[in-house]
């Protein structure tokens, strides 16, 4: 039953019917989405844990002025580095702002950030993979040249690199992250991409005339997409660990707006750094991580099961 | 071998000149104003200075040439050893670096050690047993430390020992031969976090790869002919898997370099990583310049040595093309 509403449907001819009605076009997707989770929380229900944890802290960014108590970057002179209390339950900064709402209006920052740069990266990288893959030549040996210098730097320090050029602010932060997921992706994307480029059906496509960016849109792009989606969220973890690393070095969004890794970068500038302002932002980043990174790891093994057990 | 080697080298080098090239590129067209870290004093003093004496300024640090001027001298000095002078402090930055990164060096070298020392058993042993409970707690250990930012398992440290074990962040920088032991005690909580962060990646992919031997025909040959099972996993699967450790390590090396620059700052261990935030708050070019170039050599070199164990590892590769 699942396999036949997921998967291996058979052509009916309903795609006409779709493009008229899009109210079944919306609940076809529904059953489809609904019929693929459900299959994926029988098969991995750790990773349809964590998926459920990713959701909440999604939502949870999402509705961050809702949920946040007080105002996240309101002043409070009188009460400046208070214990967590009643009031506020995660103590008050060096400000006396309250930490939990900073923290929860963090999780905005850091995942915003994590989206759109990893969207960024993993898109171009991906792009840059499928032309050197299926085109060769002059292109492929070029990009690769310029993508082993960008590998020739760690991560890190190519971000801070980055930044710097580029002035801090959210779109500095998010083009400097993506650029340190371009290798990465255009190497998975390129090996594919040369695997896919030798098989008949490319070959009965190019015989009947398509052009190389036909070819490549049509019949090479959505062969490629499961490892694109694997990669994506395996990006997602390192993405918000560089971001927090460069939070921390003082290089993210600039104050007093909230992210989780200024917040324990400002912390750890006084000479003792008390325990509350340490302990929850960087608490909230190894959970989003871990949920990110557990739940990709799952969709890894459903998706490509040649590669299970591989990092 | 060689002759692996000579073209290896050949083709690191055009790698750091176009990685010199960038970051020199990427420091010209900062936004920030270079006099700034050099008479550290406002912004809004700065737009007093006349246009002649931003004009000497800029000569006497040497930043009116053309840009192609400015490089050569760059570049002739760090091949002589001479990397100029720290905007921030008028130091010789060949001096800096070489007192500081000592100590990152050390970090670095006790953080292998220990991610070894670690990982590979830990790896070894949940794939000897699979799905069993040491297993399950290796790898849940493993994903946990994967997810943790480094520098945040050494804040923890660091508050939880001035807390409660009456722990002071070091402020100067004791050099192994004056002081062995303090200088020890310097290095290894930033050893010991980027260690174990390391060692959760050697863990995990130990144990994919010890797996995959362990499926292989010669195991079970091995097994059959009566080998004791120690010996089986020691010369058989070890050696094998072993391979597959090694290959991944540049990636380790990128995660550990990194990593090492936040969590020295976290213990105010003046290392590198302390002495690169300084100069990226101060607008210090050059230290930014020259400490970049000087990550990206490290980091360059140790992964041609990388490729070379694996060469020696796996006798099935050739190195002479």
């Amino acid at each position: 039953m699942r396999d036949r509403v997921t998967e291996n449907e058979p052509y009916t001819g309903d795609d006409v019917k779709v493009a008229s009605s899009s109210r079944t076009f919306v609940a076809r997707n529904f059953t489809k989405w609904y019929w693929g989770l459900r299959g994926f929380a029988r098969q991995r229900p750790v990773s349809a844990f964590w998926l459920a944890i990713s959701v909440f802290l999604i939502l949870m960014a999402i509705s961050a002025p809702l949920i946040a108590p007080h105002e996240p970057n309101k002043p409070d002179f009188l009460n400046i580095k208070t214990e967590p209390n009643r009031s506020d339950i995660f103590g008050t900064d060096q400000l006396g702002r309250d930490y939990f709402s900073r923290t929860i209006f963090g999780a905005r920052v850091s995942l915003l950030i994590a989206f759109t740069s990893v969207a960024l990266g993993t898109a171009i990288g991906g792009v840059l993979g499928i032309l050197g893959g299926y085109l060769g030549g002059t292109f492929d040996l070029i990009s690769q040249r310029f993508l082993e210098v960008l590998m020739a730097v760690p991560g890190l320090l190519l971000a801070i690199i980055l930044v710097l050029s580029m002035g801090a602010g959210a779109s500095a932060v998010i083009i400097a992250i993506a650029v340190t997921r371009l290798p990465t992706t255009s190497r998975v994307l390129r090996a594919e991409t040369m695997s896919i480029k030798e098989t008949q059906y490319i070959d009965s496509a190019r015989s009947i005339g398509a052009s190389p960016l036909r070819v490549m849109i049509v019949h090479v792009a959505p062969q490629t997409v499961a490892s694109f989606i694997v990669i994506f969220t395996a990006s997602l973890g390192t993405a918000i660990l560089t971001e927090a690393s460069l939070g921390f070095l003082g290089l993210g969004i600039a104050p007093p707006t909230a992210t989780w890794g200024g917040m324990l970068g400002e912390a750890a500038v006084t000479l003792i750094p008390d325990w509350w302002m340490v302990l929850f932002p960087g608490m909230f980043i190894t959970l989003t991580v871990l949920a990110f990174n557990l739940f990709g790891d799952g969709l890894r093994d459903v998706l490509d099961p040649r590669a299970r057990g591989r990092i | 071998m060689y002759r692996y080697i000579a073209t290896r080298l050949i083709i690191a080098i055009p790698t750091l000149f176009v990685v010199s090239l960038i970051i020199f590129v990427i420091m010209r067209i900062l936004p920030g104003d270079p006099l700034v870290s050099f008479l550290g004093i406002e912004l809004d003093q700065i737009q007093q200075i006349t246009a002649e004496e931003r004009k000497a300024l800029l000569a006497e640090l040497g930043m009116d040439k053309p840009w192609v001027e400015q490089y050569a001298v760059w570049m002739g000095g760090v091949l002589r050893g001479d990397m100029g002078e720290s905007f921030l402090r008028g130091d010789s930055i060949s001096a800096i670096i070489a007192k500081r990164g000592l100590l990152s060096a050390e970090i670095a070298v006790l953080a292998v050690l220990i991610a070894w020392i670690i990982g590979l058993p830990a790896g070894i042993i949940a794939a000897v047993k699979p799905n069993s409970i040491l297993d399950g707690f290796t790898s849940t250990v493993t994903v946990f430390f994967l997810a943790i930012p480094g520098f945040w398992f050494a804040l923890l440290i660091v508050v939880a020992g001035i807390l409660w074990f009456g722990y002071k962040a070091p402020i100067t920088n004791i050099p192994p031969w004056v002081d062995p032991w303090r200088n020890f005690q310097m290095v290894i909580g930033p050893a010991f976090v980027v260690g174990v962060g390391a060692a959760a990646f050697i863990a995990r992919i130990t144990r994919s790869a010890m797996f995959e031997v362990l499926q292989e025909d010669y195991i079970r040959t091995a097994r059959a002919k009566g080998l004791v099972s120690r010996l089986v996993l020691v010369r058989h699967a070890f050696p094998n898997a072993l391979i597959s450790v090694v290959t991944v390590s540049g990636l380790l090396l990128a995660f550990s370099m990194g990593g090492a620059i936040t969590v020295e700052i976290a213990f105010v261990v003046p290392g590198l990583g302390k002495t690169l935030s300084q100069a990226i708050i101060a607008r210090d070019f050059l230290m930014v310049q020259n400490l970049t170039l000087v990550y990206a050599g490290v980091f360059i070199l140790v992964n041609l040595l990388i490729d070379l164990t694996y060469g020696r590892l796996d006798p099935r590769i050739r190195l002479t093309d």
